[in-house]
């Protein structure tokens, strides 16, 4: 390697300073980061209780996930919240983000701060618990309180999964990261379009949503990677019920590690649900790049 | 002010869109702080209140009794709350999660900053390339795909097998800990994380490599290059990535509910809320028959208004490290516009 020497100190120095650097990192990332993942598949091949001795057992996990009704519905439940979730709730931080922006900058402030002020996790689901309890709850509260028949919410299988989804359309706000970009487009883009004419919407259509265009690509990836592992949402708000409406693949991982102690098969649906994430993923990818340039070109 | 132009905001048609615009935001303002306004009412209402008048926003005889009632173990009667939850006062799972999340921040930071810095300024061109690759990977797949082998790791640490493997041709087995049931089980999963490597690296690239060159030359040592210039520049970086670190750490419930089962005096409080919750909810009128244990937290007081003076007790620490942090988050949103 052709590496400019540093003046004072040997390149060995160097060298060594940045893997001492790197180290700590690079540990732990290989011991808590990839060993972890590649391990899984010893895992998934073999029958592995907490009692018993592990053998290996060669695809017999993965025909069991196969043959596994509630595997079916675990996978139904999880595509289901995770295109409800995406469809209703992720263009709404964009929008609201762009709307931010017309307001003062004293404005833009005020509201970041208000919106941003945070609830713990565990407490924000619990509040919504409260908020949805048939009797003593706000929601049914507000539907007597408007003449309308009350909802079961969370106990109504049909609406349990939309119950979940809802306080993200509720608690509507910007999203840091859309505002962090949107500061940076250009203001003579808009003003060349302000000369030619163009109306608000067409300046929204033609310069900012091409401007965000690799950040919506980036969050849309995380948002689908995010929604098919939902876990703690479902599992403190509903336990998977009313019956099994709501009980999406991760939990149904969990229960089968920690209630069932069927570490095998458990590991082997992980490994099923990393498929169909990669894959989801790979469509993504396909339909929706970064660069507008690089769109599928048509044979 | 992008879309709607400085010139044109005094024609009526304009100023009422603007305010439409004004009225839908402060409105989404208004309904985001509202959940936080009726948690905080609900939290300071005796438990008659909760059942007669649920729908009261402000409590008619506002009361602390919640807050009492989790800071002890026994009920106003003196008997003991013979649920999970109140074996220990709320102060234990206060400082229990104040420890996760500061010494997660403390073991994170460093060691994610030090690679980053290493990768973006140190390292030669091909083999940051490879360690990017390398720490950036994990990023890509899903985290909960490893729950069973982290488990499995953690509790035979550092072998992920079943087995521990014994010194070649002896009897003596290879030591291992388990860190099951410790805080070390939550702590060491999380000691580097990818996004804020990202961060650091994205701030990290930014910056002059003369500036190294500079202080080398004056005889500095990279450890010093790193703490007396390169993280006092990164401030906001630091704000950020230390801010978010904290609430993510304080918010975990996965990790500590699976690591921290069955030791409930090292649970935190997000777990002791979802076991509160647990208790609470579970019951419902139209099932009949009440556990005889919920009916006897209920008689002592503890309804949902302990369950919101739970939430409140939750969120108050990342509130405060919220309005600390906040002009440093603020800009550091502007920084991470301007690197775009």
């Amino acid at each position: 390697m052709p590496e400019p020497t540093p003046k004072t100190q040997g390149i060995g120095y160097k060298t060594l300073m940045a893997w001492l650097f790197t180290a700590p990192g690079l540990i732990a990332q290989l011991v808590f980061g990839w060993l972890p993942v590649l391990f899984s598949f010893v895992v998934s091949f073999q029958k592995y209780y907490f009692i018993k001795e592990p053998e290996f057992v060669g695809a017999k996990n993965f025909q069991d996930v196969a043959i596994d009704p509630l595997v079916i519905t675990a996978f139904k439940n999880t595509l289901y919240f995770a295109s409800l979730s995406i469809g209703l709730t992720f263009l709404l931080p964009i929008f609201v983000s762009i709307l931010l922006m017309e307001m003062s900058r004293r404005t833009i402030r005020i509201m970041m701060i208000l919106w941003f002020v945070p609830v713990a996790s565990t407490a924000g689901i619990t509040i919504w618990k409260y908020m949805y309890h048939p009797n003593l709850g706000l929601m049914n509260g507000i539907l007597r309180g408007l003449g309308l028949h009350e909802l079961k919410w969370l106990d109504d299988p049909n609406l349990a999964m939309f119950s979940l989804i809802l306080p993200g359309i509720i608690l509507f706000g910007p999203g840091l990261i859309y505002i962090a970009a949107l500061q940076n487009v250009p203001e003579e883009l808009y003003e060349a379009a302000e000369m030619e004419g163009a109306s608000m919407l067409r300046k929204i259509w033609f310069i900012t949503l091409p401007r965000l265009r690799p950040i919506i690509a980036m969050m849309l990836l995380f948002s689908i990677i995010g929604s098919m592992q939902v876990f703690e949402l479902p599992f403190i708000m509903t336990g998977g019920g009313p019956g099994y409406a709501t009980t999406t693949v991760v939990m149904y991982i969990y229960s089968l590690a920690f209630g069932g102690y069927n570490l095998g098969k458990a590991t082997a649906l992980a490994i099923v649900l990393f498929g169909v994430i990669m894959a989801l993923v790979l469509i993504q990818r396909r339909f929706f790049p970064e660069n507008i340039d690089e769109t599928p070109k048509r044979a | 002010m992008p879309l709607i132009t400085q010139v044109g905001r005094k024609r009526f048609k304009v100023r009422l869109l603007l305010v439409a615009i004004a009225s839908f935001l402060w409105l989404g303002v208004l309904l985001h702080l509202f959940p936080v306004a009726w948690m905080i009412s609900a939290s300071m209402k005796p438990t008659t209140e909760i059942f007669n008048e649920p729908f009261r926003i402000m409590p008619k005889e506002p009361t602390f009794s919640s807050y009492k009632l989790l800071a002890t173990t026994i009920n106003p009667a003196g008997q003991a709350l013979n649920v999970d939850v109140f074996r220990y006062p709320l102060f234990v799972y206060l400082a229990n999660s104040l420890k996760i999340a500061f010494m997660t921040v403390l073991i994170q930071l460093p060691i994610t900053a030090m690679a980053a810095y290493a990768v973006s300024k140190l390292h030669s061109k091909r083999t940051a390339r490879w360690l990017f690759f390398f720490f950036m990977g994990t990023l890509m797949i899903p985290g909960q795909i490893a729950i069973v082998p982290r488990f499995l790791l953690l509790s035979h640490f550092p072998w992920p097998t079943r087995h521990v493997p014994n010194f070649p041709f002896t009897d003596y087995l290879m030591p291992s800990f388990s860190f099951i049931g410790t805080y070390w089980g939550v702590l060491l999963p999380a000691a580097f994380n990818a996004f804020n490597f990202l961060l650091f690296k994205g701030f990290f690239d930014t910056l002059p490599t003369e500036l190294i060159e500079a202080a080398r030359m004056d005889g500095a040592s990279e450890l010093m290059t790193l703490r007396s210039i390169m993280l006092p520049l990164a401030r906001p970086v630091v704000a950020v990535t230390g801010y978010f670190t904290f609430t993510g750490a304080w918010n975990d419930f996965l990790g500590p509910w699976i690591i921290l089962m069955s030791e409930q005096g090292k649970w935190p409080l997000s777990v002791a809320m979802y076991k509160l919750q647990w208790v609470l909810t579970n019951w419902q009128p139209s099932q009949g028959a009440m556990d005889p244990a919920v009916q006897a937290l209920i008689s002592s007081g503890v309804g949902y208004n302990a369950l919101m003076a739970l939430a409140v007790v939750e969120s108050i620490p990342i509130f405060i490290a919220f309005m600390i942090f906040r002009e440093q988050l603020m800009k550091g949103i502007q920084i991470a516009g301007l690197k775009g």
